[in-house]
């Protein structure tokens, strides 16, 4: 399993763990839950979409990689305007909840860090192999 | 912030580098200003935080927080002041080892502590009423899922409150007022890294971006960065405006009539754009959308800043993404006409009513120049303050074109470009933001003319000297007005028991806007000023006697809530008497005129008005 891929699953991981501390009732968690939660809802998809970055890099090497600042910045913020964006949605949709946006978090943090699985597992796993 | 933003291939000219001197600089080991560098600013942050921490907060006086904390605090600020320019100079022409980058953003990160975070220490509630308020829209979200438009206009601009009530909700916090007495900090701390990335883009220097953010912690003193949409909008405005300077400034640009094309035709300043593919490209431009969207449904005047700014950037010749100011603001009117209908219809007037018009933007910054002597002398170092951050700009982009050869288009015009909101219809708000929006910019051009400057033992004292002197300048423009924007532990508690006794759906009255409420119940009461309350605040009995305007008579209940901070406010800034509560106002709340005083303690009196005897 390369470095990346193993990054992957650790975002995976991360987000499950995460996702079963926001449920806990309110007060329950201490510091813990609430530094946990506060990363991960502000930058759940942007670790996931670094880490897919990276692995997509390693998949076309001769793509020109963005400078590390520049692509934190670029997912940083995407990351959190996407998150003021689905729940000012959701809220006008009358269906804001905690577990809703910790949902929506969740599935966007997953379906970034799973991509690159899905379209470039081939190349990243077997160097030389046929592209899937 | 280590990254090297520069496209590889491409040289800084000589003298934006470094700061040119000729000597090599000693090596890190020998040297020991830059081998114990980065431990001055955690002994900084511990000193000068435990000295913040330890000041008097009943020493707030009409010159602000500067009268509360102690001479260590000061002490603390000149050494991190004095060692970030040290440590500069020490680089001489050399590129910031990752040693040197961790040293340099050490010393802004302490900075920012000590100035952002200097009320959080010393007061013992978080600071500014409004910042509460903002706190209470988060929790009608976080309780209750749903906002009220019909309420407050700000509900219809929902994006901060929500996603900040999505992180409550997830941290397992019941209370959103533990963001508020950190929020500045952090605000100012997201507000760095864009500002770096674009400082060392356009600048083509690291020493100069890290100036410039230094400067930038103590020049930005209009406090819009404490818990409210606008800090967000801000934070998206910067991260957006990155993305445009990094990646759509070069190319095929709108084609403008020769005699305006003249100008356009100066040599191109900064880095190159990012050399991308075209899918990293495209995955920038749909990050830009998306920043401008969220800019859209959070805050209702940042989208319109980036109109103005991405239409200055496209006439200037700097942004090639020429639609890009068509669909800033079709997503721009599109909240208003879908989302914020409940705002837009019967405010009409309130949105187009003043725009335009300069002389309301004005005329409201006269307004501010108004109040006790002391009040009145912050206000004008603040405007002087202003003029010569933007005056001093000036001479700088003029002196980088005419003796070194560049021509900053693109930093003059994000400096130039925000003064179109002042035609937007916020009063003398509008200038506070123009500032916001602009200093940055006018600090990464004052920066790089620092290093670039002749006579460098000169410039270098000039630097020195102005760095540690801006230091102590903006706790007390910044926090001159504390006095009335802090918040006293009783006056939450009068708040706390209002909350108690009064049934839902009460008139809650105070005579001006410094009160500390709703940060619970936002939406449960309704929150007024008197009738006429000018009158109220000159003792007018007939103001007294007739508190509850119009649409407050079918109340359950009415309640006056008179606070310290309202007391100061009203003399401090808002040019009433001294005494004004005590000699003309307290005398006249008596039962024959409907009052009853249910509660009070040393900060705040609580009144239930039953309406006066015939």
């Amino acid at each position: 399993m390369t470095s990346s891929r193993r990054a992957q699953v650790a975002v995976i991981a991360w987000c499950a763990v995460s996702v079963a501390l926001a449920l806990l009732p309110a007060g329950a968690g201490g510091p813990v839950r609430a530094v946990d939660a506060a990363l991960f809802m502000l930058f759940g998809p942007a670790v996931a979409g670094l880490v897919t970055a990276r692995r997509a890099r390693e998949a076309r090497p001769s793509d020109a990689p963005l400078p590390p600042l520049v692509e934190v910045l670029l997912w940083t913020s995407a990351s959190i305007a996407a998150l003021a964006v689905t729940s000012t949605a959701i809220v006008f949709a009358g269906l804001w909840s905690t577990p809703t946006m910790v949902a929506v978090v969740a599935v966007e943090t997953l379906l970034l860090a799973s991509w690159p699985i899905r379209s470039a597992l081939g190349t990243i796993e077997a160097p030389g192999a046929q592209r899937v | 912030m280590g990254a090297d933003v520069a496209v590889q291939g491409t040289r800084a000219p000589d003298d934006v580098r470094g700061h040119g001197s000729a000597r090599a600089a000693a090596p890190v080991g020998r040297d020991p200003v830059r081998r114990w560098g980065l431990l001055v600013p955690v002994v900084a942050a511990v000193v000068g935080g435990a000295a913040a921490a330890s000041g008097d907060q009943s020493l707030i006086g009409s010159w602000g927080l500067i009268q509360a904390l102690p001479w260590p605090y000061f002490v603390a600020l000149a050494v991190v002041g004095a060692s970030f320019v040290l440590q500069l100079y020490g680089l001489r022409d050399e590129e910031p080892t990752l040693l040197g980058h961790l040293t340099l953003g050490a010393h802004v990160v302490c900075l920012v502590f000590l100035l952002h975070g200097a009320p959080a220490l010393l007061e013992s509630e978080p600071r500014f009423a409004t910042a509460w308020l903002h706190a209470g829209f988060t929790d009608q979200i976080l309780e209750r899922g749903v906002t009220r438009t019909e309420v407050d206009a700000r509900f219809s601009w929902p994006g901060f409150f929500a996603a900040a009530a999505a992180v409550a909700g997830a941290a397992g916090i019941e209370d959103p007022m533990a963001f508020v007495r950190w929020a500045p900090t952090v605000a100012v701390l997201l507000y760095l890294p864009p500002l770096y990335v674009i400082a060392r883009h356009l600048t083509r220097s690291t020493h100069a971006a890290w100036l410039a953010i230094f400067l930038v912690v103590p020049v930005n003193w209009v406090g819009q960065d404490y818990f409210a949409p606008q800090t967000m909008g801000f934070v998206l405005y910067l991260w957006w405006l990155t993305l445009l300077v990094l990646f759509f400034r070069q190319g095929p640009q709108l084609r403008l009539p020769r005699f305006a094309n003249r100008w356009r035709r100066l040599p191109h300043d900064g880095d190159p754009d990012l050399t991308v593919s075209p899918k990293l490209r495209a995955g920038a431009l749909m990050v830009v959308v998306l920043l401008t969207a969220a800019a859209a449904v959070s805050h209702q005047l940042t989208p319109i800043m980036m109109v103005f700014t991405a239409s200055a950037l496209m006439v200037a010749g700097r942004l090639r993404f020429v639609t890009f100011p068509v669909i800033a603001l079709l997503l721009t009117a599109g909240w208003l006409s879908l989302g914020a209908t409940a705002y837009w219809t019967g405010h009409l007037d309130a949105i187009f009513g003043n725009a335009g018009n300069l002389q309301a933007s004005l005329g409201g910054v006269k307004g501010r120049v108004e109040g006790s002597p002391e009040h009145l002398t912050v206000v004008r170092i603040r405007l002087v303050f202003s003029a010569v951050t933007w005056l001093s700009a000036a001479a700088a982009t003029w002196f980088l074109w005419a003796r070194r050869g560049r021509a900053q288009v693109t930093l003059a015009v994000l400096v130039v470009a925000p003064i179109a909101g002042m035609a937007q219809p916020y009063g003398g708000e509008a200038v506070l933001r123009v500032f916001l929006f602009s200093s940055p910019f006018a600090c990464m051009v004052l920066a790089q003319t620092a290093l670039a400057m002749p006579w460098r033992r000169a410039a270098h004292t000039l630097v020195a000297v102005t760095a540690v002197a801006l230091l102590p300048l903006f706790v007390l423009i910044r926090y001159g007005n504390e006095s009335y924007e802090q918040v006293r532990p009783d006056e939450v508690r009068a708040m706390e028991v209002v909350y108690d006794i009064a049934p839902f759906d009460s008139n809650l009255i105070s005579p001006t806007s410094q009160v500390p409420w709703r940060f619970i119940n936002a939406a449960d009461y309704r929150y007024r000023r008197p009738a006429d309350a000018l009158g109220f605040r000159d003792g007018l009995p007939t103001a007294i006697r007739n508190p509850v305007s119009e649409g407050g008579l079918d109340a359950p209940a009415t309640y006056l809530i008179v606070t310290d901070g309202q007391i100061v406010y009203a003399t401090e800034a808002l040019g009433s008497p001294e005494g004004w509560f005590e000699d003309l106002v307290k005398p006249q709340l008596t039962p024959e005129n409907g009052y009853q005083l249910v509660y009070e303690n040393d900060a705040a009196l609580v009144y239930e008005f039953t309406g006066a005897e015939e």
